[in-house]
Order: C-alpha cells, then sequence, then structure tokens
C-alpha cells in the first residue's frame, strides 16, 4: 500500500519539481525563442488533452478544436466586458462540458463508431468553424481583439502554459493510474467485451469528453491571452489538431509520456529551423523532414518486429527490471497442482429443492424473415453446469448474447432470482449478475493479465491476488502476448471476479490441448462450487458431459432435449439433429 | 434559377468524382485515404503549373493531371497503405495516421512550391454562352460533361464487365477471392490508383472553374467523406449525393450568406446521417 501511495505522489512531487525549474530559468531563455517555445507548449498541451479522448478511450475525434475555440473566445469577452474571470471560466468550462455530453450523446443515438464517428466530429468542427464566421458578434474572419499591454506577455504566456502542460500530465497520470484508466483502456480495445464486463461505454465516453474538453479550453483561452485575439484562423485551425493527433500517434496513444516523445518528433525540427531563419521556406523544409521523419518513425514502429514497441514503451523498460518471461508450457506445469488432480466433488448445490438461478421461458427470435431461436424454455440452479449442445447454425450463441443482453428477444422472458432482466443493458445485466465469456477469448490487450481482473474488482483489494493465485496466472503479464490458454483464464477470472449468478462460457475449450481442457474444467468446476450456474457452449460434446450436471441440445432454433448427459446423448432426436436424419427424411 | 441548378450541377459533378474516388477504395477496398483531398489538389496545381508557366492546353494538361493523380496514389499505397496491412489489427486506425501524415506532408510541400496564396487560371472563363436563356461557362459545361461520362463508364465497367464484377468481388469476398487465385493485392492497387486517377480528374476539372490553395486539401476531403458517408458508399448513392451537395450548396449561397450556408449544408447532412441511423435500425439487430 505505501509503495503505491509513494508511486502515486512520486510523479506529481516530479512534475512540480520540473515546473518550478522550468519557470526560475525562464530568464535564461533568449527572447527571440520565445515565440516557438509558446507554440511547441501549445501543441504539446493540445495533445496532453486530445490524448485523453483519442489515446486512451480511442475516440479517433476531430471535435477539439471547438472547446478550443470555445475557452478562446469565450476568454476574449470576458476580458473585453471585464467580466469577473473566475466566473467566466466557469460558465466556459460548463459549455464545454454540455458541448462534449452532447457530442457523445447524439453519437451515441446515432450508433456512429469508427469511420462515422470521425466523419461526424469532423462535420461537427465545421459546423461551427462557418456559425463562428458567420456572427456578426463574433467578428467573423476577423475575429475578437483584445490587446494586452503587458510587456512581460510572452512570459506570462509561457509561464501559464507550462502549469498548464504539467497540469495536463497530471490528469492525465491520474486517470491512467485509476480505475478510470482500466475502463476507457478497455472501451477502446473492445467496446463490447467492455460492455460485457461491466463498463457502461457511453457513461465513460461522456466523462472522457468532458474532463477532455473542459481543459482543452484552458489551452484556447491562454493561446488568447498570448496573441490578444480569437480568429477561426488560428482558435480554429485544424492543422494544429492534425499536428497533435499524429504527436499522439507516433508517441503511443493512451500512453503517460507517448505525446511528449511524439511532440519532439513532430515540432523539433520545425522549431529549430524557425529560431535559426526568419524565412518560411526554412520552415517549410523543416516541415516536411519532419513529417517525413515522423513517417519513418511510425513506419517502424508498426512493422511486425516492433508490434509491441513504443516510444514510450521503450523508456518505461529501460526504467523496469526486465519482464518475466512465461510460456504455455511453464503455465501448465504450474497449474497441475498435485492435490486437485483428483476428480473435484460435485457440488450439492445442484439439488431440486433450491431455487431457480434463471428461468428462460418461452425465447422467440427472428432475423428479418429467419427464425433463429423458437420458444427456448429451461431453468438453471444455482451451482449447476449445464451444457448447451447442438450442430452448427442451432442458434446457441444466439441464445447467449440474447440472455447477455446483445439482443432483444421478440418474444419471451429472462428471470434472475424472480426479477426480469429483459430491460437491463449489457453492463447492468453484469453487475446484476449475468458473466459472459466469448468464442474467441476477448482479453483486453491494452492491460495486464492482473489489469484485466482488476477492472470487474470491487471494494475488494485481495480479491485480484486471491484470483491470480487460483487461476495460477502470470499477474504481471501483458495480455496481448499471453498463450491462449492463459487468455481464456484471464477472461474466466475476470468474468467471475465479483459474485455472478449465472456465468455463459461460449465454446470455453476451443483451441485448446487436452490437458488444457482439463484445467479449464476444473477451473469451473471450482467457480460453480462457489454457487454460480454455470452454461457451456461447447461442441466437444464428450468431454464437457463429464462435469456437466445436464445437457440442454439447440437444434433449428428449437429445444429438443434437456436432461443428464447420459440420457440426452442416447436420444434418438438429438443424433437424428447431429447426423442429418432429419434432412434425409425431409429429402 | 435555372442558372444556377447548371452552376450547381457542375460542381457537383467535380464532388461527384471526387467522392467515386474515396468510395471505391473505401467501399470495395476497405481503405481509408485521408490523403484524397491531396491528390486533388495536387491534380489542380498541375494544371495550374502547366497552363500558366508552361503553356500547355487546358485539357492537356487535365490529362496530365490524371497521370500524376495516379502515380501520387501508386506512392501513397507503397508508402502508407502496404504497411498498414502488416498490423493485424486496428488497420483504419494505421492508415488514418499514415495518410493523415501525408496530408500534412503534401501540404508543405504544395506551400512551398506554390506559396499560400490564391492562384487561379487566368484562363477563358468568361467564355459563356446563352443556352435556353441561361448564361453557361464553357469550362463548367465541359466539367460536366466529362464527369458524367467518366462516372458513367466507370458504372458500366463495374457493373457489367467481367474485370469489374471481379474487382467488387474480391473486395467483398477476399479471402475466398485469394483462394480462388485472384492476385488480391494487385485488384487493391489497381484499385487504389484508379481512386487517385479520379481524384486528378477531379482536380483537374476544379481548377478549371475555382482557384487553389494549399489548405484546400482539409476542405476536398471533407466533401470526399461527407460525400460517401452521406451515400452509404453505393456507387448510385455517392452520385445522387454528389451532385445534390453541388446544387444545394449553389443554391443556398445565392440565398443566404455563405457561411450560413454552410452551416446550413452541415446540418442537412446530420440529418441525412440520422435519418439513414433510424432507417437502418428498423431491423433490430442491436440493442439500444
Amino acid at each position: 500500500m505505501k509503495s503505491n501511495l509513494s508511486r502515486f505522489i512520486l510523479p506529481w512531487v516530479v512534475l512540480a519539481a520540473v515546473g518550478f525549474l522550468l519557470i526560475q530559468n525562464w530568464s535564461s531563455v533568449p527572447d527571440r525563442w520565445a515565440p516557438t517555445v509558446i507554440s511547441g507548449l501549445t501543441l504539446l498541451y493540445l495533445a496532453y488533452t486530445w490524448n485523453i479522448v483519442g489515446g486512451i478511450i480511442g475516440e479517433l475525434a476531430f471535435a477539439h478544436m471547438v472547446f478550443w475555440a470555445i475557452g478562446a473566445y469565450g476568454y476574449i469577452i470576458a476580458a473585453k466586458s471585464e467580466s469577473n474571470l473566475q466566473l467566466s471560466f466557469l460558465l466556459i468550462v460548463l459549455l464545454a462540458a454540455v458541448f462534449g455530453g452532447g457530442i457523445v450523446y447524439i453519437a451515441s443515438a446515432l450508433g456512429l463508431e469508427g469511420l462515422y464517428l470521425t466523419t461526424f466530429t469532423l462535420i461537427v468542427f465545421e459546423f461551427a468553424k462557418s456559425v463562428v464566421i458567420g456572427t456578426k458578434s463574433l467578428g467573423g474572419n476577423e475575429g475578437l481583439l483584445y490587446f494586452n499591454f503587458d510587456e512581460n506577455i510572452a512570459r506570462n504566456s509561457a509561464f501559464a502554459f507550462i502549469i498548464l502542460v504539467l497540469l495536463a500530465i497530471g490528469v492525465n497520470h491520474l486517470i491512467l493510474s485509476s480505475s478510470l484508466g482500466l475502463k476507457w483502456l478497455a472501451v477502446k480495445d473492445d467496446e463490447t467485451a467492455a460492455a460485457a464486463s461491466g463498463v457502461f461505454g457511453r457513461r465513460e465516453k461522456t466523462t472522457a469528453y468532458v474532463i477532455s474538453g473542459a481543459l482543452t479550453t484552458f489551452g484556447g483561452a491562454a493561446q488568447a491571452f498570448y496573441l490578444g485575439y480569437a480568429q477561426p484562423e488560428t482558435s480554429l485551425g485544424v492543422g494544429l489538431l492534425i499536428s497533435a493527433v499524429i504527436a499522439v500517434y507516433i508517441g503511443g496513444p493512451g500512453t503517460l509520456f507517448g505525446p511528449l516523445f511524439g511532440v519532439i518528433v513532430i515540432f523539433g525540427l520545425d522549431a529549430l529551423a524557425r529560431n535559426l531563419s526568419s524565412d518560411i521556406k526554412v520552415s517549410l523544409y523543416a516541415q516536411v523532414t519532419q513529417y517525413s521523419l515522423a513517417f519513418v518513425v511510425f513506419w517502424v514502429l508498426s512493422t511486425k518486429a516492433f508490434s509491441n514497441f513504443s516510444l514510450s514503451n521503450l523508456v518505461k523498460n529501460l526504467f523496469r527490471k526486465k519482464s518475466q518471461t512465461w510460456s504455455a508450457v511453464e503455465a501448465e506445469g504450474n497449474l497441475v497442482k498435485p492435490e486437485e488432480t483428483t476428480k473435484a466433488p460435485k457440488t450439492q448445490a445442484s439439488s431440486s429443492t433450491l431455487e431457480n438461478a434463471m428461468e428462460v421461458i418461452g425465447i422467440t427470435k427472428n432475423f428479418g424473415g429467419a427464425r433463429v431461436l423458437e420458444g427456448v424454455s429451461f431453468t438453471i440452479k444455482p451451482g449447476e453446469i449445464v451444457g448447451l449442445i447442438g450442430p452448427n447454425g442451432a442458434g446457441k450463441t444466439t441464445l447467449c448474447n440474447v440472455i447477455a443482453g446483445v439482443y432483444k428477444p421478440d418474444t419471451g422472458e429472462i428471470n434472475l432470482g424472480g426479477v426480469s432482466i429483459l430491460n437491463m443493458s449489457t453492463p447492468e445485466r453484469f453487475k446484476f449478475g449475468v458473466a459472459r465469456t466469448f468464442q474467441a477469448a476477448r482479453v483486453f490487450p491494452s492491460l495486464t493479465v492482473e489489469q484485466n481482473i482488476r477492472l470487474t474488482v470491487k471494494n475488494q483489494p485481495n480479491r485480484v491476488a486471491e484470483l491470480l493465485h487460483e487461476f495460477n496466472l502470470p499477474g504481471k503479464q501483458d495480455s496481448k502476448d499471453s498463450p491462449m490458454f492463459v487468455r481464456r483464464l484471464t477472461e474466466i477470472a475476470r468474468a467471475i471476479a465479483s459474485p455472478k449468478k449465472v456465468l455463459i462460457l461460449d465454446e470455453p475449450l476451443a483451441g485448446l490441448t487436452p490437458t488444457q481442457h482439463e484445467l479449464v474444467l476444473k477451473s469451473v468446476q471450482a467457480v460453480a462450487a462457489s454457487g454460480t450456474a454455470v452454461i457451456i457452449v461447447e461442441h466437444l460434446i464428450q468431454t464437457v458431459a463429464k462435469v456437466c450436471d445436464r445437457l440442454i441440445v439447440l437444434s433449428n432454433g428449437v429445444l429438443i432435449a434437456d436432461g443428464p448427459a447420459a440420457m440426452v446423448l442416447k436420444d434418438e432426436i438429438v443424433v437424428g439433429a447431429y447426423l442429418g436424419k432429419s434432412m434425409e427424411q425431409e429429402a | 434559377m435555372l442558372g444556377q441548378l447548371f452552376s450547381g450541377l457542375a460542381i457537383g459533378s467535380i464532388y461527384m468524382l471526387i467522392a467515386l474516388g474515396f468510395t471505391l477504395v473505401l467501399g470495395i477496398g476497405n481503405i481509408v485515404n485521408l490523403a484524397h483531398g491531396s491528390v486533388v489538389v495536387t491534380g489542380m496545381y498541375t494544371v495550374y503549373e502547366l497552363n500558366t508557366k508552361h503553356n500547355v492546353q487546358i485539357y492537356l494538361a487535365v490529362i496530365v493531371a490524371v497521370v500524376i493523380g495516379a502515380l501520387l496514389a501508386l506512392v501513397i499505397y507503397g508508402l502508407a497503405i502496404i504497411p498498414s496491412f502488416n498490423r493485424t489489427n486496428n488497420t483504419h486506425r494505421d492508415q488514418l495516421v499514415y495518410t493523415l501524415l501525408i496530408m500534412s506532408l503534401v501540404t508543405a510541400i504544395h506551400q512551398l512550391l506554390f506559396t499560400g496564396e490564391l492562384l487561379s487560371l487566368s484562363f477563358e472563363k468568361r467564355n459563356a454562352f446563352i443556352f435556353l436563356g441561361v448564361n453557361i461557362e464553357r469550362p463548367r459545361l465541359i466539367a460536366f460533361i466529362v464527369a458524367i461520362i467518366v462516372t458513367c463508364a466507370l458504372y458500366i465497367w463495374l457493373q457489367f464487365t467481367t474485370q469489374g464484377k471481379l474487382l467488387r468481388m474480391t473486395g467483398k469476398f477476399t479471402a475466398s477471392s485469394h483462394a480462388i487465385g485472384v492476385p488480391v493485392s494487385k485488384v487493391f492497387l489497381l484499385l487504389f490508383v484508379l481512386g487517385g486517377a479520379l481524384a486528378g480528374l477531379a482536380g483537374g476539372l476544379l481548377m478549371t472553374i475555382e482557384p487553389v490553395t494549399p489548405g484546400n486539401a482539409f476542405t476536398v476531403l471533407i466533401v470526399a467523406l461527407l460525400v460517401s458517408i452521406a451515400g452509404r458508399l453505393s456507387f448510385i448513392g455517392v452520385g445522387i449525393a454528389g451532385l445534390l451537395y453541388g446544387i444545394i450548396q449553389v443554391v443556398l449561397n445565392s440565398k443566404f450568406d455563405s457561411h450560413l450556408a454552410t452551416s446550413l449544408v452541415f446540418v442537412a447532412f446530420l440529418l441525412v446521417l440520422s435519418f439513414e441511423r433510424v432507417f437502418s435500425s428498423r431491423s433490430g439487430r442491436r440493442l439500444a
């Protein structure tokens, strides 16, 4: 705990020290350098505030110059009218928050993501720009002027930007070191899997936009303070944002030092050129060189050999001890604990006297004209393990998705402990007690194994360590480098980190070796023993039948059998469905 | 009114060409090229340079612009698109960054070569004749006719020839096309170069109507994005959206102040986007 605290406070101390040193030694910076230093700091600040939305939560959004303009115009208007600056800033931040929330709300209501979202934010930006230029009270193309006759304006602006940059780095650090960072990186990696782990995507995005937008307004205000005006050309110029976006991507999006390295790569040469010569051509040549250099850097970083490499990772690794090596073989070796090789005793919880954990009643689902599920009903008791089997296309995965809240059924009802869950969203269902895993294990590659599990743990400091021990997982390992087996177990551990009523496993054995099958099933039995009802969708019927209390068989969307494995597998209809007998009869 | 309609059709047909180039690459090849606007602007500068400094006949210069556009696309493909295929996930994100970098790079080069000022042709712009009581400028008429012919030819090629069908199928079923021996990477390269040639042509024609600055790359990119997405990446949809965009823009510009007109166009696109969303969610595949 103590080391955590010091790790948390140390960066703030370092930031404060750096700020103090920079401000103390400002007098040694030649006057003619000041404009370049300030434009570098401006870019750096925008890169850090954009990183919150573009890097950490991963939305390639282009509306940030609107926040910038809100700050710039807001500051000039406030300064001109000599109104209370604090109150004005409160208003500016409020406006930015409303705007940021609005963007997320509209984009999510329209269901925009990826390229569509990028286009949407571009439209919003262009729209705002034409509105600003067209509004007479905002001065049109000339903008608003408030000339400040302070002879130390450059120094004061530089100080303001230094403090702002340090603040932005601090906020990035705060986010990345808290549970917010885990959730946001999870949303960036895989929004569907994040929702299935109880993360409300829209809520998290709104928070990110509001924080990032509010911070961005200060940058616009500081720039307007320095320039003495707010103009569409500067306060709404997309060039600055494009540079910031490129800087963030080159340095490493969603990392603490990424934006800093990126800005050095894309701004350093240009800055040097501007100070060596006042000729615009020299600066342009420097820009061309710079962009080419940035291109090469990004190119090298994105080749396969460097797929796990980024500038900020490089620095991180320099200061970190070599991370532990890990191999699948080792993992398997560790997992077989001698005292557990005997078959785990069947849980007693499956006795019929207990109340049902979940009731699925008459679920029907059509996609267009195709009926995928037809009147499917079954119940499952706490601690029971049920195998859900059936030929390809029988509707197994659709049923899982209906239960997990990805699709809404056309008719039917799903009750959990007597409460209907049909009107709950996926994250709400997760919090209420329905967890699921995916066919191809979906862990969040930006997070380590330990962080993947921490994501779903609430107020139980030792729970993560317990789970890592129980599943014998390498906590510090980057999950994207882990073997399939480790990722699968990580996903299960993440799903059941907080107590769950129902756990749905979608083909948990696919792609694993027989030894690994045993280990996964052993973990599943342990989960069931704690009282969770488990549904396993699997094609390897003989393997899962050993641990299942019951088998449920789907065929063409209809439930055709429900009972103990030995009985179901001898059932003529089931055998017929698998071997295509019904099709022969139809022919 | 008829005159505005014609003006709008002329500029709209160029928007259509710009967006079709972008759509071919995105819709069939699933490749995002944010440097598309830079290719168009390069086409514009090509015509400007050849016509004003070397006295090349203007439509000969447009043909050169087509070649230059195709060559530039070839370079972008090699530099930016091939490396992005090497990454297993987030291909789009990588393409966005690569092509954004290229856009910045090309804009800086344009600024170096042609300064940041607004440049236009001294070309016989007033060379107009009266038809049906409408004052028709010859460059606009030529641009419109060329754009329509090229679009129709492209449509027929894609829709009705074996080559065109193969091209579309390669985009839709990439892995299976690869399996039956279609040289997939060459097909994508062809597609990208074709997109570049269309952008070069659009740029060349645009230069005969409007002036150019290096900053146009971004404006043109927005046109490409808006029209492609409003047209839902379908050939006919994009064609109609492009023409409509031109007409609406010209009509609104004559009725309102130009910035209000631009704002209204963006609002219209937002509405289109939301209508499409409502329409497509009727099938109810997602839970809100």
